[in-house]
Parts: structure tokens; C-alpha cells; sequence
């Protein structure tokens, strides 16, 4: 008797349900990108948000490299990243990508001592290069950024450089359809903003990595140095030449800040000073990294010299003290004391950093 | 045997149950009479248990180790032209990073644990003046030990990529390979009121591949105030130079003068490094 009750509740129960709920059918997974909330039956077509991993090989003599855990690199993202990278469309008059004072060929740094903005206003400091930048602890030459999503915040505005308004940029670029279709399969939004945007430029830039040159194929027993550039390499590494202390490791930089006696008080530019608001970091500036140094001339902050010859003249000649200048420029006022012929073979050993496959393919 | 065991099984089938539940039931009792903590550092040692229940309670100390740096006894200013040395000489410290490696704390029956096994000391960064171990259980130790630098088992070029001290603590390959033990530098000037000063770079490490690194032991007795108790390592910048040995200022770098690593490592073996804590 009473198992007939529960069978006869247990129809009717079902019974019930179909009659309300069975016309409405679809996705019920609230993960999916095409979720109805409405749904109650699901139709086996729930549709996920994926993403491609992209993995970061890490060089020999490498550390792991810096990524903030809410971007995760991902080829959908390095690709949209490329492809602002290079659009003028984040300039306000549509005329100025990154890649015009970040140029490729110059290992995504700027030739001209100065980079020239929208509006033809030049700035005082030559345009780093981007290489292996993935691995900085700090941005721009005085460190003021602390990630590369930071970074990207700045040229876009700044009045010398893009100046446009994150606002503008937001706008053109949702109702660019194709952009549209790039960030929702990178990140899964429907709204493109200017955080979003950052983010894939980041992930583009972390992926300029150079460890193909030829010192590195000789690390790797691949290839041999010439006399002068083992000679020039050993110079490097001692303290003779000392170069090793702000430029060391594979990284061929020590992400720290230095002022290697270019100028005597008062600076013209403070640099790091400027930014910690500390007279003691008064003219103090980011150690580049040396790799693909042939490519990036200008060099030092403000692309005062035009050869590594001059570059090397600078450190020979010992360089001007002041208060700030590093004690590693132990020789100062006296110079390093090379030879010609010693002078020659170091910037041999600084042109075996060249990676042409970085600055080509 | 088997046979034995289950002659036994047998019996205790045919026996009643309830002198099975009486034998349980006694077993019980006798074993929770000697049931308790029996460890003797906890709060709650029992000496009459025997059978360890798991009930130890102990006190959670924290360790505040302390690495400090002084002239003369006194702390060290950073970038102040205004120290002497052994000879007259002005100089400053504008840089001191350092490695202290292996620190352990020793007890007297010979047991000892491991606090900190690579510590990089930046007198530019306090957070690396200053390590807490917590969750430190008992504080009966004698004494800590301690090598300046990094041994030869640790150091290997590239064994510490992912430290705070890597790149700029590199030591290239070419002189020895590894990481730097200590970055000491300043200026140094006879007279203040002629010309410009010099720089000095005492720059330690492994020359030539020569393990120049050293250890030390000193005696301590652990003060707790509210379960915290302070350990500092402090480093007399003076004694580097002397003691027995005289070191004068350079410009000259001293990254492949075996002498000076040497005469240094005596140095610093003899007085440069003291412990205390803190009352």
C-alpha cells in the first residue's frame, strides 16, 4: 500500500517538472562562456573559455623569469600583445606604434638619441632596448615602473610620446570588431579596457628573449671566440676591466642602479633620485643589460655616445667623481689603463652578445 | 607456534562473553593509568607515563635573529666620510652585502637544528637585516655556529639563480666561479681637504677556486620575553683590516689576490664576528 503512494507521488512529481521546465533547454554550466540562466535541462552544448599556454623557455644561467600570477602567458595573448605592439592605434592621431622608437632591428630600441612623439616634442632619454626585459625587477631608466603591465601605462598618455587618453584608446579599440574577437578569445571579456591591454603588451614583451648569440653557442661549446674575443672576455671578467659586477651572469645585468660617473654635480637628469625622492640615488640609472649591445646605439641614458668605442673610452678614462658615483668605479679620475689592442678586445667580446636571429626573424 | 595460537583462539571462542568484555574492559584500565605526555620538554610531562597519548603541549618560541654591523662598537652610519682606520685614514662604508650560511643552534647532548641555510645581509634593505624562525618548540640550546661566506659544497656558479643575491653577487667563473662571500666598499681619503676621495672594494670570495670561507662558534644563553627571544651576529667592519693582519685601503681590486683573501679570512676568523642576546 504504501509503496504504491510513493510510486504514484513520485509520477506525479515528474510528471509536474516536465510540464514546467521542459521547453527550456541549453547550457547550465555557469563556467561556460555560452551559460543560459535560464536553462534547467542541459542540451550538451556548454562552450569553455580556453587558452593556449605559452611556455617560457628559460636560458641557461637564468633565473625563472617575473610574472605576475593574474597574467599568465598565453599564445592567444602574445599574439594579440604583437599585434598592439605594433598599431598605431594606441597614439592619439593614429600615427605612433611602440615598435616606431622600439625598433626591431635596433633590438626594439630607438637609433635617434631622443624618440620623437605625436607631436613632434623629442624627450631626454634614449628609448631602452626590450630583451629579455622579462627578467627586470623595474622599468624605464630610473626604475619607476615596478612590471611591464605598469610600464605599458605610460607612453600611451604621456604628452611627448602617444598622447592619448586611456579612455580614447578604450573606445577605438571596441569598436575595432577584430580586437573584439582577439581579447575575448585572450581574456574572455566582452569590454576591452585599458588593464586588459597592458596585459597583453606585457605578455608580447616577455617573450622577447635573446640567448642565441655567439658567446652563447660558445657556452654551449657550439663555437669558438677569436683570440681577440677571448681576450676581450677575460678583460670583462676581471677587475681590471670590472665590468662584470653591474653586467654579470648570462643576464649580463644586475637589475640594480648605478651612477657610473658620466657627469659631475648638479645632474641635469636625476634618475632614480628623482623618483625615491633620496639625494643619495641622485644620478642613479638602471644597469641595461648588455645583450645585442652592438644593435642599440645610442648608449647610456640620455644615447650620449654613438659607438661602444666611446662607451669604452668612458670606463677607460676612469670617469668624473661625485657624490653619488658607485665605488665599483674604483679607478675613478684614474681610468681602467687598457691598451688600444685591450679596448679593441673588448668590444670584440661585446659584439659576440649579437643575437641576429632576435632581431630578424 | 601457529598451532599454539590457535588452540588460544579456540579457547576464547568457547569462553563466555562476558569475561571477554571483563578482560577488555580491565586492559583498558591498567593501560590509561601510565598513559600521558613523556616528552620532557613539553609543559605537561607526565613522569609517571610511559605510553605517550599524544597530549604534549609545548611553548611556540620565536627566534629573532639579528644581523647587525658596527665601527668601533658603536653602529655603522652608511655613507659617512668620517671614520678612521688602523693608519689615519678617513673612510666610509657605502656598501656592505654579505652571506652568513649554515646557521645553526647547537645543544649540549650534541643534537642541533638548522635555522637559516643561506641568509644575504644588504645594509641598504632592513628586511634583510632580520630573519624570525617561529614554531621553535624549546629553546635549550648552547650555542650557534655559523660560516661566513658560502662553502665549497654551495658554492657553484649558478646553484642560487633564483636568490635575491643573484646576478650581482656573481663571482666569474674565471676567478673561481660562484657567488661573492661580502661586498664591502667606500671611500678612503688621507686628507679631506685635498682633492677628491678613492674608492675601496674588499670584495671576498672564492679566488682561484680556494674556499675561503669560514665558520664560527660562540656560546649563547636564549632570554624569552613573551616567547621571543633575540640572537644578534654583529660584524665589527674594523677588524677586517686588522688583527692580526693589516689591511690598508686600495683601489685595487682584491677578487684574485689570494694573499689578501688570505690575510682577510684570518681576520675575520679572529674578531670580526660577535654574538649576543638580548637581557
Amino acid at each position: 500500500m504504501i509503496n504504491r503512494v510513493i510510486l504514484i507521488i513520485f509520477a506525479l512529481l515528474t510528471f509536474a517538472c516536465e510540464q514546467d521546465l521542459a521547453p527550456i533547454s541549453g547550457c547550465t554550466d555557469e563556467n561556460a562562456t555560452n551559460f543560459n540562466p535560464n536553462a534547467v535541462t542541459d542540451n550538451g552544448n556548454c562552450i569553455y573559455f580556453s587558452t593556449t599556454p605559452y611556455t617560457i623557455e628559460v636560458p641557461y644561467g637564468f633565473p625563472n623569469m617575473i610574472i605576475p600570477q593574474n597574467n599568465p602567458m598565453t599564445v592567444e595573448g602574445v599574439n594579440l600583445g604583437e599585434k598592439l605592439f605594433n598599431d598605431p592605434i594606441l597614439s592619439a592621431d593614429n600615427s605612433l606604434a611602440c615598435i616606431n622608437c622600439h625598433d626591431k632591428s635596433s633590438s626594439f630600441s630607438d637609433p635617434n638619441q631622443y624618440s620623437t612623439g605625436i607631436d613632434n616634442i623629442q624627450g631626454t632619454r634614449n628609448a631602452s632596448a626590450l630583451v629579455n626585459i622579462g627578467w627586470n625587477s623595474s622599468f624605464f631608466w630610473d626604475g619607476r615602473s615596478k612590471s611591464l603591465e605598469e610600464q605599458a601605462f605610460e607612453p600611451v598618455t604621456n604628452p611627448i610620446e602617444m598622447h592619448d587618453t586611456w579612455q580614447n584608446v578604450e573606445n577605438k579599440i571596441n569598436a575595432n570588431l577584430e580586437y573584439k574577437d582577439l581579447f575575448l578569445d585572450a581574456f574572455n571579456i566582452d569590454y576591452i579596457d585599458s588593464n586588459h591591454i597592458v596585459m597583453a603588451i606585457a605578455q608580447f614583451e616577455r617573450t622577447l628573449i635573446s640567448s642565441d648569440s655567439k658567446f652563447d653557442r660558445y657556452i654551449r661549446g657550439e663555437e669558438q671566440l677569436t683570440p681577440s674575443e677571448l681576450s676581450g672576455y677575460a678583460i670583462f671578467n676581471s677587475e681590471k676591466g670590472d665590468c662584470f659586477h653591474c653586467h654579470g651572469s648570462q643576464m649580463f645585468m644586475d637589475n640594480r642602479f648605478h651612477n657610473n660617473g658620466l657627469d659631475i654635480e648638479p645632474f641635469t637628469d636625476l634618475g632614480l633620485g628623482y623618483v625615491s625622492g633620496n639625494s643619495n640615488d641622485n644620478g642613479k640609472f638602471r644597469t641595461p643589460s648588455l645583450r645585442n649591445i652592438e644593435y642599440t646605439s645610442p648608449y647610456m641614458h640620455d644615447g650620449r655616445f654613438i659607438s661602444l668605442e666611446e662607451v669604452v673610452n668612458h670606463y677607460n678614462s676612469g670617469g668624473n667623481y661625485s657624490s653619488t658615483v658607485d665605488p665599483l668605479m674604483k679607478k675613478i679620475g684614474i681610468g681602467l689603463q687598457l691598451t688600444n689592442e685591450e679596448k679593441q678586445d673588448l668590444v670584440s667580446f661585446l659584439k659576440t652578445l649579437s643575437d641576429e636571429n632576435f632581431i630578424t626573424k | 607456534m601457529n598451532k599454539i595460537l590457535l588452540k588460544f583462539a579456540y579457547k576464547l571462542k568457547k569462553m563466555d562473553k562476558y569475561i571477554l568484555i571483563f578482560l577488555c574492559t580491565s586492559l583498558l584500565f591498567s593501560c590509561t593509568k601510565n598513559e600521558g605526555c613523556t616528552d620532557p620538554v613539553a609543559n605537561n610531562f607526565d613522569v609517571n607515563a610511559s605510553l605517550d597519548d599524544g597530549s604534549c603541549d609545548y611553548n611556540n618560541y620565536n627566534i629573532n635573529l639579528h644581523f647587525t654591523q658596527s665601527i668601533e662598537s658603536n653602529a655603522l652610519i652608511k655613507d659617512s666620510l668620517t671614520y678612521l682606520n688602523h693608519s689615519n685614514i678617513n673612510y666610509s662604508v657605502q656598501t656592505l652585502r654579505y652571506i652568513i650560511s649554515d646557521i645553526k643552534l647547537h645543544k649540549e647532548d650534541g643534537t642541533s637544528k638548522l635555522i637559516d641555510s643561506v641568509q644575504f645581509v644588504n645594509i641598504a634593505d632592513e628586511s634583510t637585516k632580520k630573519v624570525t624562525i617561529s614554531d621553535v618548540t624549546d629553546l635549550e640550546y648552547t650555542s650557534i655556529s655559523f660560516t661566513v661566506g658560502l662553502n665549497d659544497s654551495y658554492n657553484v656558479t649558478n646553484l642560487f639563480l633564483n636568490e635575491s643575491f643573484f646576478p650581482s653577487f656573481t663571482w666569474p667563473e674565471m676567478l673561481g666561479g660562484g657567488y661573492h662571500y661580502m661586498q664591502l666598499e667606500g671611500e678612503f681619503q688621507a686628507d679631506l681637504a685635498n682633492g677628491n676621495p678613492s674608492f675601496y672594494n674588499t670584495h671576498t670570495g672564492p679566488t682561484s677556486g680556494t674556499d675561503f670561507s669560514f665558520n664560527k662558534t660562540f656560546p649563547i644563553e636564549l632570554y624569552v620575553i613573551n616567547n621571543q627571544t633575540d640572537i644578534y651576529i654583529d660584524m665589527e667592519i674594523t677588524n677586517w683590516y686588522k688583527n692580526p693582519e693589516i689591511i690598508n685601503y686600495s683601489s685595487d681590486g682584491i677578487m684574485g689576490n689570494s694573499s689578501l683573501q688570505s690575510k682577510l679570512k684570518e681576520n675575520g676568523e679572529n674578531d670580526v664576528f660577535s654574538v649576543y642576546s638580548s637581557e
